[in-house]
């Protein structure tokens, strides 16, 4: 019995150009990339780095084998995309000799005289191909690249030139993936539309018709179940034969715009193609599109050319006309209409959306209403704000009253009788009593409520309805997409939020959002507008204060938005269903975010009680160094603002954390604040607070991210207007007649 | 392998792929993981948690 042949690709000798392919992987996050390249690599991936960039690229080797070839298996949508007589090669009509199953079953050699008839068969001119599989990083678009990931992405397609794309696409959200597919289809390269989960979107009753799909691409579609390995073999053949019959590709059905502005981009093509620039070999519609959407990084592209003043004057002449036309963002504009294909392209070819339509998607649907959506967010809004004051006032209404009550009294009563030293006594009471007597008052019922309603939020899938609405809203104001997300952080803490804006891809970007992250209210900064002026003055003074500074940051958004040059970028989400939220998750969340208050704040809420009780006690009680301190800021703190003068070190000592600031003043108190302060007196030290420097942690974040320069100017201004502010809230409350 | 997904953007993603621990001093001991799509912080809690 003769063994197996060493050698069993000898076509190659004969088609030498044939021999290697590069195909790459490209789709969205989260459809199915990765399985298919594990199932066709096996475990011999290499793991780089993509150069200059930290983004993995994943990289893989495999021979197109016997089996790979001669897969009896052939998909009838491909049948029209055959080669031509022109071509090299010429398809042999004769069927596939499937007489020796033995042979098959083996997979070794194919025989010498079956190999002589095979050469001419098109199966035979890619089998023992070596194809090297590239698994690109998921994204969204290629068209205005945001993400490290979508910018690798672009530069290998545009750089290195694989032979064949082949396009994972997921079937239960087709519009969506198609959006990168008709961007995709621009490249003048081969291409092959996987269609992955093919069996989930038929649980979910939607139907895919894949010849018409390929029809309307014009690029072969292959409908595979990635993790159960189906079709991946034929789809992997097709993206064979796409790469090696160069001559005889398919016709990529392009997407051309409609209402006039496809002829508008082809006149900046036209005049791109004059200027014979783009080295980068990216393809001129494209470009086009980037000028149009003023993305940064093309811009040097232009700029290197001779000509480019009247290729970006081109540019600016063609938007200004296309904004004018449709009243609206360029980007919105554009954005909108391929949006439009993909949702006619899907039309077409998926029949029925599910059989019934669940109960969450009706729900979803409402909440991302472009009438009601807003509404219903304002109401969850506030709806969370009164679960927390609620909370606040029952906490206030029984443990308060226990402490004050009994605890109060019995700790003083101990540390006076059992305590011989003063300065013991002072540290004791004003540290540990009082300080923890604070730090409970206002991390327990308003913070842990914020971060278990902020759980909730994000476990039932709303957090992204919000986002998704807000995108839409400030986009209005010039504030769109990835900005949103740092400020809708900064409602938790604002130093995870300053970090965020790293993720904005310009400079510009990062410094609009840098500078309103730090205004808004983070979860210590609601505990003194809920901890003071909600408990004891009005909650109508509460959301008084929340809606000054949410309008400063849409007016100062939108005044810095027009002010410095430059665009913003949007941000593709995927809307996770709506579910409903499980205990241990969201209590384990809510958890790992309140540790910091037990971890951080509680340590140095004792420490500072006490070392201010010194500061009251020292050197003498009736002219201590707090009432030194008090007379030299008693100009600014009592003449402009109104407050009792002790509120200077309060405000000193918020620089460090903001709950501090409340906490202080329930020591200065020596019990409820309403005791120590007007109702006037609260709503201007919570404004103050709300709006002035930022606590220590994000002036730390703020100098890391952007420098000195930068975050004087922002500690600075914020001081400046906060107590502008307060100023102008005391004399109009004063004129109004508060107390 | 544990995933993550991002509440706000709904991207799913492992540890490894997490942005934002770079210079913060509480790096890898705060609990909390950022999106490497839209940058969101939130508590480590795996997906199938």
């Amino acid at each position: 019995m003769k063994g197996p042949r060493k050698r069993k690709f000898r076509h190659r000798k004969q088609f030498p150009e044939l021999n290697h392919l590069r195909i790459a992987l490209v789709g969205q996050p989260n459809v199915g990339k990765s399985v298919i390249f594990n199932n066709w690599t096996g475990l011999g991936a290499i793991v780089s780095n993509y150069p200059g960039t930290t983004v993995e690229i994943l990289e893989g080797t495999v021979y197109l084998s016997y089996r790979d070839v001669y897969s009896p298996r052939w998909h009838p949508g491909i049948k029209d995309w055959q080669p031509t007589e022109e071509d090299e090669f010429q398809q042999d009509d004769r069927p596939f000799r499937r007489d020796r199953p033995g042979r098959r079953q083996h997979g070794r050699g194919i025989g010498k005289h079956f190999r002589k008839w095979a050469l001419k068969d098109f199966d035979e001119t890619i089998e023992g191909l070596q194809l090297d599989i590239v698994d690109l990083p998921g994204s969204y678009t290629i068209v205005s690249p945001s993400t490290e990931d979508e910018k690798v992405t672009l530069r290998y397609l545009q750089q290195d030139t694989p032979d064949v794309i082949v396009n994972v696409v997921d079937a239960t959200n087709l519009p969506r993936n198609l959006l990168l597919t008709i961007a995709l289809l621009e490249f003048n390269i081969p291409m092959v539309v996987c269609l992955n989960q093919v069996d989930l979107a038929r649980r979910m009753g939607i139907e895919i018709d894949e010849k018409k799909l390929e029809m309307l691409l014009g690029v072969p579609v292959i409908p595979t179940v990635a993790i159960h390995g189906t079709n991946l073999k034929l789809l992997l053949r097709t993206a064979a034969k796409s790469g090696a019959y160069k001559g005889v590709r398919p016709n990529p059905r392009r997407f051309l715009f409609p209402n006039g502005i496809e002829a508008k981009l082809r006149r900046l093509e036209q005049r791109l193609s004059q200027m014979q620039l783009c080295p980068m070999n990216l393809p001129l519609r494209i470009l086009s599109q980037q000028l149009l959407e003023e993305y940064a990084q093309c811009a040097a592209c232009i700029e290197s050319s001779l000509e480019s003043e009247e290729a970006l004057n081109l540019v600016k002449t063609i938007r200004t006309e296309i904004e004018k036309e449709f009243d609206e963002d360029i980007v919105l504009v554009l954005g909108e209409k391929r949006k439009q294909y993909a949702i006619y392209l899907t039309e077409q070819v998926q029949q029925g959306k599910g059989k019934r339509v669940p109960l969450t998607e009706k729900i979803s649907a409402i909440l991302t209403d472009r009438v009601f959506g807003l509404p219903i967010a304002l109401l969850v809004l506030i709806g969370s704000l009164l679960i927390m004051f609620a909370a606040g006032a029952i906490f206030d209404a029984t443990v308060g009253e226990f402490w004050e009550a009994f605890i109060n009294p019995t700790a003083q009563y101990l540390i006076t009788t059992y305590v011989p030293s003063v300065i013991v006594q002072v540290i004791l009471y004003y540290g540990l009593v009082l300080g923890i007597q604070a730090w409970l008052f206002i991390a327990v019922p308003f913070v842990a409520t914020f971060y278990i309603i902020l759980s909730i939020l994000e476990d039932t899938g709303y957090m992204a309805r919000i986002a998704f609405l807000l995108d839409a809203f400030m986009h209005r104001l010039g504030l769109h997409g990835r900005a949103i997300i740092p400020l809708l952080t900064g409602m938790g803490c604002n130093v995870p939020a300053v970090l965020g804006t790293r993720i904005l891809s310009t400079r510009r970007e990062r410094l609009i959002a840098g500078f309103l992250v730090v205004l808004v209210p983070c979860s210590a900064q609601l505990a003194v507008i809920l901890g003071t002026v909600g408990l004891y003055a009005s909650i109508f003074f509460a959301f008084l204060i929340l809606a000054i500074v949410f309008g400063i940051i849409i007016g100062l958004g939108a005044l810095l938005q027009h002010t410095l040059p430059g665009a913003s970028h949007g941000l593709v989400m995927e809307i996770p269903p709506l579910r409903t939220p499980r205990l241990k998750p969201t209590l384990k969340k809510t958890w790992l975010r309140f540790r910091e208050f037990v971890y951080i704040a509680l340590p140095l809420i004792i420490i500072g009680g006490a070392v201010l009780g010194l500061l009251l006690y020292f050197p003498t009680p009736d002219f201590s160094y707090l009432y030194m301190v008090s007379l030299w800021a008693a100009p600014l703190v009592v003449g402009w603002l109104g407050l009792p003068a002790e509120t200077a070190a309060a405000f000193v000592y918020g620089i460090l954390r903001k709950e501090l600031t409340v906490e202080l003043l329930v020591i200065l108190a020596n019990g409820p604040i309403n005791t120590f302060m007007t109702p006037r007196q609260m709503f201007v030290f919570a404004l103050i607070t709300t709006i002035y420097i930022p606590c220590i942690a994000t002036i730390a974040v703020l100098f890391r991210e952007y420098r000195w320069k930068y975050t004087l100017i922002l500690a600075t201004s914020t001081v400046i207007l906060a107590f502008f502010l307060g100023g102008v809230a005391n004399f109009i409350m004063l004129g109004l007649g508060f107390p | 392998m544990t995933t993550y997904q991002c509440p706000m953007c709904g991207r799913k993603f492992e540890k490894a792929q997490a942005t934002g621990c770079a210079g913060c001093m509480m790096a890898r001991a705060c609990g909390a993981i950022a999106c490497p799509n839209c940058g969101y912080e939130f508590p480590a809690v795996p997906e199938e948690a």
